[in-house]
C-alpha cells in the first residue's frame, strides 16, 4: 500500500492516537491530521536543538542567535517557516518572552531578464530552487506583503540577485574567450568588463547548465549575504533591490546571521544527491548534504531532512486552513495545487509526462524521478541520503567560520572551486588528465593552452563547473 | 544537414556526430579516434603488460566483438605483444546460446584467435537444462547467476589465463554508479568504477606498488586458481552508442540481444536515468563514471572491502551479464522493517533520556541521529574462501558450492525457496 489520503468516512483509527479516525496513510502508519501536525514539527524541531532556550546567566544577556532561512514559495519552505515560527512562539510562550534564535527570512528574487534568459514560461516549479515563474513584480510583492502580515514576528528581506552583475572573483571566469559570447553578445556592457548576470546565463551551452550556474550563485549570494552585516533595508514595504552585501566590509561588524537554514526535505537532498553525480560533482556530496561540513564557511542545517516533500505538502495542506496561517498555501507559486493532491495515491496526477529533451534540466529530470520514487518507495528515498551521510569528507571543505570567500584565510582558497566554492578533491581541477579523458580534445578545449586558462582562472574550476562553463 | 568537414582531417566529409560530444567526424577519424581513446586507457592504467596471455570474455554481443576488434588492432598497431584468446561460456541451455556461440565461432576465424567455449557442466557437473529438470523452471535464474559469476574466471583458469577482459562499457558504469547509489550500496560505490578488480589472492601475489597490474611477470604461479584472476574493464570510458556505431562501421559480425530489465529493478531505474541523462548532456555518461570514481574515495575504508563473490558478472540471461540489482519493492520492505525496529528502539531510548539528561556548556547537536546505529548494523564483509572451492567467499562455503551440495544430494525436487539473498 502506497502512501496516501484516506477517503472521508474511513473507519479506520488514527494509530497515534487511537481516537480520531485516521486522514492520512503516510509511511506504514495511520494518522489523523493533528496527529499527523504533530509528528511533523517534532522531526522538525528535533534537528533544531542547537537552538533551544538557554537558561544560563550569559545565554539570557546575549542576543539569540540569528538564523537565515532563504524562503522560495515551495510547499517545503513554506511550511517549515510556518514550523518554525510555531516553534519560535512556543519557546516565547514557554519562556515568557525569550526564544532560542531570531528568524530572518530572505527572498532572493531574480530580475526578468535573468528569469527570461532561465526560461521563465516552462520551468518546473522550484526546480532550479528559484521561483523563476515568479513575476517579480506584483505577484512577489502581494505575496512579501501577505508573509509579514503572517509572521509579523520575523523580519522578510527581499534581495534582488544578480543586480551588480556577476562577482567579481568569477569575472575571469566567465568572460572566457570570446567576452561573453553567445547570441546575447551585444548587451550587458561586456566591454567594460561588467557582465550582466542574464549576458553570462545566455552565453552557457544548454539550459541545464544555465540552471545549475544560477543555482550556484545563489548559493554563494546567500552566504555572502549571511556571512556579511546586515544591510539596512531601503524600504521594508516594496522589494526594490537593496544593496547586496559588501563582502569586504565585514571586518568588525557581527555577521548578519548564525547559521543558514535550508529548507530541503529528504527528497530534494536524495534529487540534490543524484543530480550532482550525474553532473560529476560527487566529490562535494559530503559537503553538500551534510550538517557538519560547513563549506561555506557558516553552519547550515537542514532541519526538514527527516521529511518527504510530499508530507510537507501535506502538513501545509493542514496549517493553512484555518486561523491565522489560513491561505499560507495559495502562497505557492505555478499554480497548480499538485502538492495538495500529492498524496492522493497512485499516478493520477500525470504531469511531467513530457519528454525529455537538450533542453530538460537535470534537476528537472531527477525531480520527476523522486516523485516517483518518493510515492512508492520513501524509504529508498531516505536511504539515498543516509548513503551520502556516510561518506567521509576526505579535505579541507569546513572553511573557517570566518567565512569562505577570497583571502578570508582558511587556507583552502587555493583548493576551491571558483564557480561552486568546494574544495576539489586531490586538486583535481577541470576535466583535463583523468581516466576520462582521452586526450580526444572533447574535453575543455583549452587543453595545450595552459596561459591563457590559468590567466582566466579557468584550471580553477571542478570537474563539474567547467561541464557547465566550458 | 549541410555537408560540413570532419572536425578531425578537415578534409573528408562529416558523417559521423559523435555520441560522446557530437563532434562531426567522417568514418575513418571516428575509427581511429575510437582506437586511441581505448588505447589510451590500456596505457595509463598499464592494463597489460607484454607476453601476457589475455582472456576475453566472449559473449558474441556488441561489447564483447568491438573489445576483440580492438583489441587486436591495437595489438598489432601498437605491438602490445600480447596473446588474445576468447573465453565464452555456455550455461547449456538449449537453443539459447546456439546463435551466439556461432557468432563467437565466427569471431575467432575472423580475428584469428585461439577460442574455448566453457560449459556448465564441464564447470560444475550440471548444464542448466538439467538444472531446470532438477529444480523446475521457476528459481532456476539463481543457479545460472552464481554460476555465471564464477564461470570466466574458472574458465580462464582452465586455460591457464590470469587475466580477463570484459565488455563492460561506460553506459553499464554510469549505469551500475546510479543503481549503487539508489540502493545504498557503499560497499559496492567503493569498487565498481574501478577497472581492474581482483581477488586478494592474485593482489597478494602481485607488486601493488599503485595497484598496477603491469608487473609481477616472474610470480606468475605454474598453476593458476580461479582465484588468481585479475578482470580488467578497457572499454570502461566507451559510450555504448559509440560501440554500435564503431561495429557497424567496422562491419562487424555480432549478435544482438536485448537485456531488459523490469522497471522495477533498481537496474531498470538506473538505466532510463542515464538514456535520459545523455539526451540532456551527452558528457554526463562520462560525468557519472568521474562521480563513481570520486565517490570510491569517499567511502569508509570499513565499507570498502573485497570483491565479493556476489558482484560483477550476473544475472541470468544477460548477454554481457550485469545484474539487475534487486527490485525497489524488496528493498523498501527491508527498509520499511528495519525503519521499525529503529523507530522502536529510539522511542524506548527517548523516554529514558528527555527528563534526567541536560548538557551543559556549549550548544552542541547530538551525534546524528540513526547514523551510529545504522553504521554499527551494517555488517563488515570479511572475505575468506570456500573451503571446498577456495573461491572468495564471505561464507564458510560459497554459493556456487552451496547450491551444487543442494544439486547434488538431493534427488526430489529441492526446495529452492530456501535460497536467499541472492539478486536475480
Ligand atoms: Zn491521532
Ligand atoms: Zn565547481
Ligand atoms: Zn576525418
Ligand atoms: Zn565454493
Amino acid at each position: 500500500m502506497t502512501d496516501s489520503s484516506i477517503p472521508n468516512g474511513s473507519t479506520k483509527p488514527c494509530g497515534r492516537c487511537t481516537e480520531n479516525p485516521a486522514t492520512l496513510f503516510i509511511r506504514a502508519s495511520h494518522f489523523c491530521d493533528t496527529c499527523f501536525k504533530k509528528y511533523i514539527r517534532t522531526k522538525v524541531t528535533k534537528r533544531l536543538d542547537p537552538f533551544k532556550v538557554r537558561n544560563s546567566a550569559s545565554h539570557q544577556q546575549h542576543k539569540p542567535p540569528t538564523l537565515l532561512l532563504p524562503l522560495t514559495f515551495t510547499p517545503s519552505a513554506l511550511a517549515l517557516l510556518e514550523i518554525l515560527d510555531w516553534h519560535y512562539r512556543a519557546q516565547k510562550a514557554r519562556t515568557g518572552g525569550r526564544a532560542g534564535f531570531e528568524l530572518l527570512v530572505l527572498y532572493v528574487a531574480l530580475p526578468a531578464e535573468v528569469r527570461e534568459v532561465v526560461g521563465a514560461e516552462d520551468v518546473e516549479e522550484g526546480v532550479v530552487d528559484f521561483d523563476v515563474d515568479c513575476d517579480g513584480g506584483e505577484g512577489l510583492e502581494r505575496r512579501i506583503a501577505r508573509l509579514r502580515e503572517m509572521f509579523p514576528a520575523h523580519e522578510v528581506r527581499v534581495v534582488w540577485l544578480g543586480e551588480e552583475g556577476v562577482p567579481g572573483d568569477l569575472k575571469g571566469v566567465l568572460l572566457g574567450e570570446g567576452g561573453g559570447g553567445g547570441d546575447g553578445g551585444g548587451d550587458g556592457g561586456v566591454g567594460d568588463g561588467k557582465l550582466s548576470l542574464a549576458t553570462y546565463l545566455r552565453a552557457l551551452p544548454s539550459r541545464t547548465a544555465r540552471a545549475d550556474a544560477l543555482a550556484l550563485l545563489k548559493a554563494r549570494f546567500i552566504t555572502s549575504f549571511a556571512t556579511a552585516p546586515l544591510p539596512s533595508p531601503q524600504s521594508p514595504q516594496s522589494p526594490k533591490p537593496p544593496k547586496p552585501p559588501k563582502p569586504q566590509a565585514q571586518a568588525q561588524t557581527a555577521q548578519t546571521a548564525h547559521a543558514i537554514l535550508h529548507p530541503q526535505t529528504t527528497t530534494s537532498l536524495a534529487e540534490r544527491t543524484l543530480c550532482e553525480t550525474a553532473k560529476g560533482r560527487a566529490y562535494a556530496l559530503p559537503h553538500l548534504t551534510s550538517e557538519a561540513a560547513r563549506p561555506h564557511g557558516i553552519p547550515t542545517y537542514f532541519p526538514a531532512r527527516d521529511l518527504l516533500r510530499r508530507e510537507l505538502g501535506v502538513y501545509l495542506r493542514i496549517v493553512g486552513v484555518q486561523g491565522r496561517m489560513e491561505g499560507l498555501g495559495e502562497l505557492v507559486f505555478g499554480g497548480d495545487d499538485d502538492w495538495v493532491g500529492g498524496m492522493g495515491g497512485g499516478m493520477e496526477t500525470g504531469r511531467r509526462e513530457q519528454p525529455v529533451t537538450k533542453n530538460t534540466t537535470i534537476e528537472g529530470l531527477m525531480r520527476a524521478f523522486f516523485e516517483d520514487v518518493e510515492r512508492g518507495y520513501p524509504g529508498i528515498v531516505a536511504n539515498v541520503v543516509r548513503t551520502v551521510e556516510r561518506f567521509e569528507r576526505v579535505e579541507g571543505g569546513a572553511g573557517g567560520a570566518g567565512g569562505a570567500r577570497d583571502g578570508d584565510g582558511d587556507g583552502d582558497e587555493g583548493r576551491r572551486c571558483v564557480l561552486c566554492r568546494m574544495v576539489v578533491l586531490d586538486g583535481r581541477f577541470g576535466g583535463v588528465g583523468w581516466g576520462g579523458d582521452q586526450g580526444g580534445g572533447e574535453m575543455d578545449e583549452d587543453e595545450g593552452d595552459g596561459e591563457r586558462s590559468e590567466n582566466k582562472g579557468r584550471r580553477r574550476l571542478c570537474y563539474g563547473c567547467s561541464r557547465s562553463v566550458p | 544537414m549541410p555537408a560540413s568537414p570532419c572536425a578531425l582531417c578537415k578534409t573528408s566529409r562529416a558523417l559521423i556526430v559523435r555520441p560522446k560530444n557530437h563532434q562531426k567526424l567522417c568514418k575513418p577519424c571516428f575509427l581511429h579516434v575510437f582506437e586511441t581513446e581505448i588505447h589510451h586507457t590500456i596505457t595509463t592504467n598499464a592494463l597489460f603488460h607484454r607476453g601476457e596471455r589475455i582472456a576475453i570474455g566472449a559473449s558474441g554481443g556488441k561489447d564483447s566483438t568491438v573489445l576483440a576488434s580492438v583489441l587486436k588492432t591495437l595489438n598489432e598497431r601498437y605491438d602490445y605483444g600480447l596473446e588474445l584468446i576468447l573465453l565464452s561460456i555456455d550455461e547449456g541451455i538449449t537453443g539459447y546460446r546456439d546463435d551466439s556461440l556461432e557468432t563467437v565461432k565466427r569471431n575467432a576465424v575472423q580475428y584469428g584467435m585461439e577460442l574455448k567455449i566453457v560449459g556448465y557442466g564441464e564447470l560444475y557437473g550440471w548444464t542448466m537444462d538439467q538444472v531446470v529438470s532438477q529444480v523446475g523452471k521457476k528459481g532456476n535464474c539463481t543457479y545460472c547467476g552464481v554460476f555465471r559469476r564464477q564461470a570466466l574466471d574458472r574458465g580462464a583458469a582452465m586455460l591457464g589465463v590470469r587475466h580477463v577482459v570484459t565488455g563492460h562499457n561506460a553506459d553499464d558504469m554510469a549505469e551500475t554508479v546510479l543503481m549503487n547509489l539508489l540502493r545504498g550500496d557503499l560497499p559496492r560505490l567503493a569498487r565498481t568504477t574501478s577497472i581492474v578488480t581482483k581477488t586478494p589472492n592474485a593482489a597478494a601475489k602481485m607488486d601493488t606498488k599503485d595497484g598496477r597490474t603491469d608487473d609481477g611477470i616472474e610470480i606468475i604461479p605454474d598453476v593458476i586458481s580461479h582465484t588468481d584472476i585479475i578482470r580488467s574493464k578497457p572499454l570502461k570510458y566507451a559510450y555504448e552508442k559509440e560501440i554500435v556505431l564503431y561495429a557497424h562501421h567496422k562491419s562487424l559480425d555480432y549478435f544482438s540481444t536485448e537485456c531488459i530489465y523490469s522497471p522495477e529493478a533498481f537496474r531498470g531505474s538506473a538505466r532510463a536515468l542515464i538514456k535520459n541523462l545523455e539526451r540532456i548532456r551527452p558528457s554526463a555518461i562520462l560525468d557519472v563514471v568521474r562521480s563513481g570514481e570520486d565517490m570510491a574515495k569517499l567511502v569508509p575504508a570499513e565499507f570498502g572491502g573485497a570483491q565479493t563473490e556476489e558482484e560483477g558478472e550476473g544475472g541470468c540471461g544477460a548477454a554481457q551479464g550485469r545484474t539487475g540489482g534487486g527490485s525497489m519493492g524488496s528493498l523498501e520492505a527491508k527498509l520499511r522493517e528495519d525503519e521499525g525496529a529503529k523507530m522502536r528502539e529510539v522511542e524506548a531510548l527517548e523516554t529514558e533520556i528527555t527528563l534526567p539528561i541536560r548538557t551543559k556548556g556549549k550548544p552542541k547537536s547530538k551525534p546524528k541521529k540513526g547514523a551510529p546505529t545504522q553504521a554499527k548494523k551494517y555488517q563488515k564483509q570479511v572475505m575468506g574462501q570456500c573451503e571446498r572451492c577456495g573461491y572468495l567467499s564471505s561464507q564458510s562455503v560459497c554459493k556456487a558450492c552451496t547450491l551444487l551440495e543442494g544439486l547434488n544430494k538431493a534427488r526430489p525436487k529441492a526446495d529452492i525457496g530456501i535460497v536467499v539473498g541472492l539478486d536475480t
